[in-house]
């Protein structure tokens, strides 16, 4: 069911790793369906969203579908809205990303972190009933062009990303608990501070610590 | 533009994780659109808020989830392209595109004082948001507040409490800070402003404008 025909596209890439532990998800045994059933935080997902957006690919859409819809349910459930709720606005999410599969960045960002991007600006817009203000594109003018091969640093972002998770779980529980209140609760800063009853002072500081040390992370790592 | 006055972590967590109200969300989302360093900020959040979402245990769906999506991206119009909305709008200096959306074809300027025009740009939360037009050279009469306070700079200047805030500026007050700002002497300066409550002037001049704001 899940056999994922990319022999016949011309378009695979030949991906350069330097790291050893990273499994890439398309390699030339494309088709190897041991390659498919490993360890899900092994597949580019990254190139599943190219494969959408150069190729209108449903079956890369499908494995997307099956990692992501899942987890954006939860998440639409965590934040309190209802069953119904939840299920409208993943779906809205995974059609959103079909539709902006183009306007994905592979070298600027994860797969993860779009979607769940997606995800969570569906959930304001939903609440506000008002879109939720992003910066536009247009307006920075990036200083210069990247000149490294894309799917070098595709990557290298799915591996950032598979990092920053694991230095997450590393960070102290005060400090993730605060991230968590943020953004599964829907509550702000000063909100947090009522709710755990703790001097603005101290949230302030413990997000500044967690979001440092992330930082550091990802500089460290690109 | 180098903003050299940014939003905190904290409200840029706020934004991010849409906690809020939309007016404040639009200054730091047009102030992030031309910051490198805030846009840094927000992918260190966002990277944080997707590894926190990836790792919640997977729900279960409905049993025609996917096939509901797939017959709705098979049945919707081909290229959905996504396009912008560029509004032309009366004001003289460009203005970062993030704020097209919000921008009326024509601004209404209503006067605050013989210093100061605002156009209101949305009533929502609560929470205004409003482009002022401070006149060149006009010391805005020292006053607190009773909520919050965001701005950015979008043209011209303003000095306040000795500190210089120029375009991509963002600034945030709480409800212990006493200012009076100063627009720059060689031109208007243009700030979109968001405040969560009347504002309460405390000079002369402010009793004056907290009538016209009643
Ligand atoms: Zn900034």
């Amino acid at each position: 069911m899940f056999f994922y025909s990319l022999q016949d596209n011309s378009k695979v890439p030949v991906y350069k790793c330097t790291d050893n532990n990273y499994v890439p998800y398309m390699n030339n045994n494309v088709l190897n369906n041991n390659v498919l059933n490993n360890n899900v935080s092994q597949i580019n997902y990254s190139f599943l969203i190219d494969e959408i957006a150069n190729n209108q690919n449903k079956q890369a859409f499908i494995k997307l579908f099956n990692h992501f819809a899942p987890r954006i349910k939860s998440f639409v459930l965590k934040t309190g809205l209802s069953l119904n709720e939840a299920e409208d606005l993943t779906q809205e999410t995974m059609i959103t990303v079909w539709n902006k599969a183009k306007l994905f960045k592979s070298d600027k960002s994860a797969a993860s972190t779009w979607i769940f991007a997606i995800a969570r600006n569906k959930r304001i817009d939903h609440l506000r009933r008002q879109k939720h203000p992003l910066p536009h594109q247009d307006d920075l003018l990036l200083a210069s062009e990247i000149d490294l091969k894309t799917h070098e640093l595709e990557l290298e972002k799915e591996q950032t990303f598979n990092n920053i998770k694991l230095e997450i779980t590393k960070l102290p529980k005060e400090q993730s608990d605060v991230l968590k209140k943020s953004f599964f609760e829907g509550m702000s800063h000063i909100e947090i501070s009522k709710d755990l009853d703790i001097p603005l002072g101290t949230v302030k500081s413990r997000i500044r610590l967690a979001l440092t040390s992330i930082r550091k992370k990802m500089k460290g790592l690109n | 533009m180098y903003p050299k006055h940014h939003p905190s972590y904290e409200l840029l967590l706020d934004y991010a994780a849409g906690n809020l109200p939309i007016a404040p969300s639009v200054i730091i989302a047009t102030h992030c659109s031309i910051c490198h360093e805030c846009r840094d900020t927000l992918d260190t959040i966002n990277i944080t808020g997707a590894a926190l979402m990836d790792d919640l245990n997977a729900d279960s769906l409905d049993t025609d989830s996917l096939e509901n999506v797939l017959t709705k991206i098979n049945n919707q119009p081909k290229d959905t392209e996504i396009k912008y909305d560029y509004n032309s709008n009366s004001l003289t200096f460009d203005v970062p595109k993030t704020l097209n959306n919000y921008l009326p074809k024509s601004l209404k300027w209503k006067n605050l004082s013989s210093g100061v025009k605002t156009a209101e740009l949305i009533a929502d939360d609560g929470f205004n948001l409003d482009i002022y037009r401070i006149k060149s050279g006009y010391k805005i009469p020292k006053h607190t507040h009773t909520g919050f306070e965001y701005t950015m700079v979008l043209d011209g200047g303003f000095t306040d409490n000795q500190i210089y805030f120029g375009p991509g500026d963002f600034s945030f007050l709480d409800d212990t800070s006493n200012h009076s700002p100063k627009a720059d002497l060689d031109r208007d300066c243009y700030c979109l402003v968001s405040i969560d409550s009347q504002i309460k002037l405390t000079g002369p001049i402010g009793r004056f404008i907290n009538l016209i704001n009643n």
